[in-house]
């Protein structure tokens, strides 16, 4: 599979239902390089959680937009991008879930996904391009 | 694309059983929660939410099974999970649902545990 710094892109209508697309090539080209079932589960999830909010947030999903996800194999990490148009920007910074306020009905239950990320993968990474594009990077390393 | 939600109502052992398969998403809280309504009509003393044929649950699942805990504490009926599946018990647990959400392996064992 792939030499050093092999690149795989997507392009995905800015629509929910998409994102599983993604999930299905990130878990495809994880299993590939040889990352356990657990690891592999992981990814999943954290690549939907991005791409969702890429589709709803970044890109308010309006179909004329896409998101691109930029997975790219090196011999000891994947890293996966999702990068959307950024019509809104994503939080560098999102406070952990508090359950017991939520179960509470005194809080949203919103920010789980961001939390999800941060949590599942080993390195993430958001930044915003010149254009205003958001780029949310996450790497998962090969133990 | 793909995974629509289905959920079903039963009665078993003096609880009520929502069944639910497909995908667990924004788009399932209508099924699932008006497979609540239905369950909670009938004033049970537990509702047991069997999702071993879930494939799928992501952030706004999760959400929306924060939602039926809320309800729950609200109508003290006691609410459980069913679902073999270590990835997502694991996620459950990370976000800290399952101190107020009991997972189960099996139907059997939820309602054993009323």
């Amino acid at each position: 599979m792939g030499s050093m710094g092999t690149t795989i892109e997507l392009r995905l209508p800015s629509e929910l239902g998409y994102e599983k697309l993604a999930i299905a090539l990130a878990a495809a080209v994880a299993a590939k390089m040889g990352f356990s079932d657990d690891r592999i589960a992981d990814l999943k999830t954290a690549v939907g959680e991005a791409c969702t909010n890429a589709i709803v947030h970044g890109n308010r999903s309006d179909s004329r937009m896409t998101v691109l996800v930029v997975m790219t194999i090196e011999p000891d990490r994947l890293s996966v991008d999702v990068v959307d148009r950024g019509v809104a920007p994503i939080p560098q910074e999102v406070p952990a879930p508090c359950i017991a306020r939520m179960v509470a009905g005194e809080a949203r239950t919103g920010g789980l996904g961001m939390f999800l990320i941060r949590s599942l993968v080993d390195e993430v990474e958001i930044s915003r391009e010149p254009d205003g594009a958001n780029q949310l990077r996450m790497v998962i390393h090969l133990r | 694309m793909g995974g629509e939600t289905t959920a079903a109502v039963r009665k078993a052992r003096g609880a009520c059983i929502v069944d639910v398969s497909g995908d667990v998403t924004s788009f399932s809280e209508s099924a699932i929660k008006g497979a609540w309504a239905e369950a909670v009509a009938t004033a049970p003393r537990q509702i047991v939410l069997n999702f071993q044929k879930v494939q799928y649950m992501n952030s706004a699942g999760i959400a929306i099974l924060i939602d039926l805990v809320a309800e729950a504490r609200k109508t003290q009926v006691r609410v459980s999970l069913v679902w073999r599946n270590e990835h997502f018990e694991k996620i459950l647990k990370m976000v800290g649902l399952t101190r107020y959400l009991t997972v189960y392996s099996s139907e059997a064992e939820a309602l054993s545990a009323d």
